[in-house]
């Protein structure tokens, strides 16, 4: 299965989930995703998620001054991103229920 | 390679993805590429930018499908959009020699037209001046003096411009002619001759003809040299040698079973009466009486 591919449909979750636990900058969500496992992760759409959520109200701005190099601009989550992100739980839970099941039909309990 | 840490690397990485998403709106674009400066900044490893992060265009791409922007006009940004001239006229000079040919011609053509000339018929294009031959001369000399002018010849620029230009307009008459060839007078010697053919075989349908001639009346002689009056002429099949169709001023000629158009001389009536003015008219001919015995 191609991972990249995968990740496409769930970078959004994946974002939101991340900024949620702790407000952050660019390139520290891009580390911050990788950390987590999602190594295939990919600067460029990390970025541009990043704006896309912020424009469309699922992300807050602000910008923290920096000694060394340009400012930081930091996202935050806001109550509508909490909300995408709760719809995307569910869809994911689901999601990778039906997916488990299929995959491996004799297991009865999906652990975290 | 240069460090990938130089801000120099990174300040013409951005360069890239500036030109590549030239056609977002600039507030859009400058935030995207803001985000991407820091970041880049500060993740630039040792290995040069592109190894890291891929070539700009990539990495374009996917910051616009990521932040659901539209992809990248598949045409070029119009990063030219004055046409220079210049460049295209001495692109086009290289044809030039094609237009000289071809003004040589359109020349030619044209004053044959202007001239109300004839064009060959089997060669619409070639000018008929007495022959298609001395008119395919004239097309050469044509374009002989065309090209040489076009080599040789320096005259004032505006000169040349309004003389090409008239040639160009009459490219249209010329171009509109060999599209319809037929709209002028065809002739040639082998075209006058078919016409003249199929004439004489039209009317030889409609009567007599001797040699290919049309015979419009007969003149019998008898053995002593007088001329003979409604004689009746058959064909060995028995078919009546008819010539012409009863009209008002032809003598009307009469057998018990109705008129008959096979008596000759063919006489006609003084106009407006039903009188033939001169029965014995008859070609200018000697008959002189024949001297051969008679069959019987």
């Amino acid at each position: 299965m191609d991972r990249s591919q995968l990740l496409r449909g769930v970078l959004d979750a994946a974002v939101l989930a991340t900024v949620q636990r702790a407000d952050g900058y660019g390139y520290d969500v891009v580390r911050r995703l990788r950390g987590s496992g999602l190594a295939e992760v990919g600067d460029a759409s990390v970025y541009g998620t990043l704006r896309r959520l912020y424009r469309g109200g699922a992300l807050t701005s602000y910008v923290v001054p920096s000694d060394e190099g340009p400012h930081r601009r930091y996202y935050g989550i806001t109550d509508r991103g909490r909300e995408q992100l709760g719809e995307a739980r569910t869809t994911w839970a689901e999601f990778s229920a039906a997916l488990t099941d299929l995959l491996e039909p004799d297991r009865t309990e999906v652990t975290a | 390679m240069t460090s990938a840490t130089a801000p120099a690397n990174v300040e013409a990485y951005l360069a890239e993805l500036r030109a590549e998403l030239a056609d977002l709106a600039a507030d859009e674009r400058d935030d995207l590429l803001a985000e991407v400066e820091a970041s880049l900044l500060e993740s630039a490893g040792d290995e040069p930018l592109a190894a890291q992060f891929g070539p700009p265009a990539a990495f374009a791409a996917d910051l616009r499908a990521s932040a659901g922007l539209p992809p990248k006009p598949s045409a070029k940004p119009a990063r030219e959009p004055r046409i220079d001239w210049s460049r295209v006229l001495t692109q086009t000079r290289v044809l030039a020699p094609i237009w000289w040919l071809i003004r040589g011609y359109v020349a030619v053509a044209a004053i044959a037209l202007l001239a109300n000339a004839k064009f060959s018929a089997r060669q619409p294009a070639i000018p008929w001046l007495g022959s298609a031959q001395v008119g395919a001369l004239a097309i050469a000399a044509g374009v002989l003096i065309s090209v040489a002018a076009g080599l040789w010849m320096r005259v004032p620029r505006p000169l040349s411009i309004a003389g090409n230009a008239l040639l160009a307009l009459a490219l249209i008459p010329v171009i509109a002619h060999l599209a319809a060839p037929e709209r002028n007078p065809v002739q040639s010697d082998a075209s006058a001759v078919q016409q003249l053919e199929a004439l004489r075989y039209q009317q030889s349908l409609a009567g007599l003809t001797y040699n290919g001639g049309i015979v419009q009346n007969v003149y019998a002689y008898d053995r002593r040299g007088r001329l003979l009056h409604d004689v009746r002429l058959f064909s060995a099949g028995g078919t009546p040698l008819d010539v012409g169709a009863a009209d008002p001023t032809r003598r009307e000629v009469t057998t018990k079973d109705g008129p008959v158009l096979n008596a000759f001389p063919i006489r006609y009536y003084e106009p407006g009466t039903r009188k033939v003015a001169d029965p014995d008219a008859g070609p200018k001919v000697l008959a002189p009486p024949i001297v051969t015995p008679p069959l019987k």
